[in-house]
């Protein structure tokens, strides 16, 4: 039971939006197994639209595990570019090690 | 839990005890306030009928015979006077059956007169009761019997300037002693007896109207009042409830509802039990059949990872799986160990994202292709290529990273291509690294061309570990540092390589991870 509370007390929020006609996805909070299937909910239905590019705006994204990793290598799949805004370090050093950084973009606004 | 039971069939006997203890409570309250309500009213229905009786007997004595002599006394034995004051209770008239005037004089009594028929009264007798009722202050009563009739005898007696004079009335009594009272009459309700005396025996009986054999028994009140030199007593029981049907009756309503009622109450607490016990029974059921799957989860696991490691000369090999602790589903984590030669052998560490079944299917597919892969003679990166093909994550929905190596032992070289997955850690006698592998997207990516392969040189009595995330993810951590938290522990170790992965695994947080965890150790014994 303690995964459940954990993943209540922490629950990711997914939030999609429209940016100068983009769909951005803002994610916030730990990303693990126990609530992948929440986030990936937000993804299937921002697909609706059929955009080209999805952002995923990773700056509130406190701490991802391999499902999230499985989760952002499958958008990859569904829209021809994906980007990752602004990772915590957490979440753009498990992207780099898991090989994920060759097949989506990662931007820093921060650093022009 | 047969404990519990027992003492939930107390709990039944308990009710079955409460409920007739307060039924008989409740019982005796309304008996106890009937049978007080009872008494009192006989007792004010036969203070009622004494009243009554009061006003019939003594005082109509009184009257009619103390008269009657009080007269003859003052008219010196007037005949006329006596019989005239006497008409009105002798015969049809009054109560009396017959009469006599006696006039006492120094020597014997004389009788003067006689008024009615049937007198009882013998001459002797008159004698006796003349000189009594001369020093009584109020009438005699005497029981006279005859052959066929009963009577009670009055005798009063009255002074005069001519001397003393006593009269006698005679009263006759039914044989039988019955007396019937009119059903509309309040007496109707009450058995009645009237005796002569104090004393309730049979032969002091002057009437009565009881339906049951006397004297009486049971709910009885009795009353007495003064008559003549003696006294009437009156006892009376009732013939039926007096308070009416529904307070007699009440006590035995109650007693039958409140015996049902507990009957009802305890039926209900069994049930009550029985649903409870089942219910633990099913709760029970259900933590078996968790455990089961569970059982059913690790076991498919288990079975689907090599059961022996080959032996590989030169080489120390140990390899340990932890499954996600207090979760029923299935990880994806695998290793391999796959022998070419002598010399040589292909190692692999993967993980399968997600938790099921369809995951550990997946698991068990690109463990074997890569094996099969392997054993075709294959490098690692070509290995990776293929199983690339294998899997896609928009049909299959899972993605697998996944670190191949081929060693040579004697070369101390390793070369290693990487889809998507953590580094391994190579440790010398006193250092330990990562050496950097350049990995490509995980499998379930397209990626076109190899990956690139990375050759490493193993040190003297170097160790190789890989391993899957779960053993250094930690939240709040970026993943250089759970890599360094290895690097140190492994670092400069005296542990044998089995020790070595046991404390690695020990030292990992109770309530984490949440994932499983795979690991290779490979340490070169030169």
């Amino acid at each position: 039971m303690a995964d459940l509370d954990r993943s209540e007390q922490n629950a990711p929020s997914a939030e999609a939006r429209e940016e100068d006609g983009i769909t951005v996805i803002v994610l916030a909070g730990d990303l693990d197994m126990t609530n992948v299937k929440h986030v990936s909910a937000v993804v299937d239905a921002a697909l609706d639209g059929r955009p080209r590019t999805l952002i995923l705006d990773a700056s509130g994204l406190t701490y991802m595990d391999s499902s999230g990793v499985a989760l952002m290598a499958q958008t990859t799949r569904l829209f021809q570019a994906v980007q990752v805004r602004n990772p915590t370090p957490i979440v753009r050093r498990l992207l780099e090690l898991t090989g994920l950084s060759q097949i989506l973009q990662i931007i820093d606004e921060n650093q022009p | 839990m047969p404990g519990r039971r027992r003492a939930l069939a107390g709990l039944g006997v308990a009710v079955l005890a409460l409920g007739l203890v307060i039924t008989a409570a409740l019982v005796w309250v309304t008996a106890h306030d009937y049978n007080r309500s009872e008494h009192r009213l006989l007792s004010l229905e036969t203070q009622l009928t004494a009243d009554a009786i009061v006003a019939a007997d003594p005082l109509y004595v009184e009257d009619h015979l103390g008269g009657a002599v009080n007269l003859a006394a003052a008219t010196d034995g007037d005949v006329a006077v006596f019989r005239k004051a006497m008409s009105g209770s002798v015969g049809a008239n009054g109560s009396f059956a017959a009469a006599s005037l006696w006039h006492v004089t120094a020597g014997a009594p004389r009788l003067v007169t006689t008024v009615g028929s049937g007198s009882l009264l013998a001459a002797s007798q008159a004698a006796v009761l003349i000189r009594r009722a001369e020093t009584s202050t109020t009438f005699l009563v005497t029981e006279l019997t005859g052959p066929h009739a009963l009577q009670i005898a009055y005798a009063e007696a009255a002074s005069g300037p001519g001397g003393s004079f006593v009269a006698f009335a005679e009263q006759s009594l039914p044989v039988s002693r019955r007396i019937s009272v009119p059903s509309n009459s309040p007496l109707s309700q009450l058995n009645l007896a009237v005796y002569l005396g104090r004393s309730q025996s049979a032969a002091a009986l002057l009437e009565t109207d009881s339906t049951v054999p006397l004297p009486l028994r049971g709910t009885t009140s009795t009353s007495t009042i003064p008559f003549g030199n003696t006294m009437l007593t009156i006892a009376t029981s009732p013939r039926s409830a007096l308070s009416g049907p529904i307070p007699q009756v009440l006590p035995w309503a109650i007693a039958a509802g409140g015996v049902l009622l507990t009957l009802l109450a305890v039926l209900a607490t069994e049930r009550l039990i029985r649903r409870r016990d089942e219910a633990a029974r099913l709760s029970e059921q259900a933590t078996n059949l968790y455990m089961e799957q569970r059982t059913v989860a690790e076991t498919l696991q288990h079975a689907l990872l090599p059961q022996v490691i080959p032996a590989i000369p030169g080489l120390e090999i140990a390899v340990r799986y932890r499954s996600a602790a207090e979760r029923a589903d299935i990880g994806g984590d695998w290793y391999d160990v796959v022998p070419l030669d002598e010399d040589s052998f292909v190692f692999v560490i993967g993980d399968v994202s997600g938790h099921d079944l369809r995951a550990a299917t997946v698991m068990a597919s690109l463990h074997y292709a890569c094996r099969a892969y392997a054993l075709e003679g294959h490098p690692p990166a070509v290995i990776l290529s293929r199983l690339r093909r294998m899997l896609d994550v928009t049909r299959d929905g899972h993605v697998a990273t996944v670190l191949c190596g081929l060693a040579e032992v004697k070369a101390h070289r390793v070369t290693l291509a990487n889809a998507g997955h953590l580094p391994p850690l190579v440790a010398g006698d006193t250092d330990a690294g990562y050496p950097p592998v350049k990995p490509g997207p995980p499998i379930g990516i397209p990626q076109h061309g190899a990956p690139e392969p990375a050759v490493i040189t193993i040190p003297a009595r170097g160790l190789l570990l890989a391993y899957t995330d779960g053993l250094i993810e930690r939240r709040d951590e970026t993943l250089d540092a759970g890599m360094k938290r290895l690097a140190d522990a492994v670092a400069g170790t005296s542990l044998s390589l089995d020790d070595l992965l046991d404390s690695t695994i020990a030292g990992l947080p109770g309530d984490e991870p949440f994932d499983d965890v795979a690991l290779i150790g490979l340490r070169w014994l030169t």
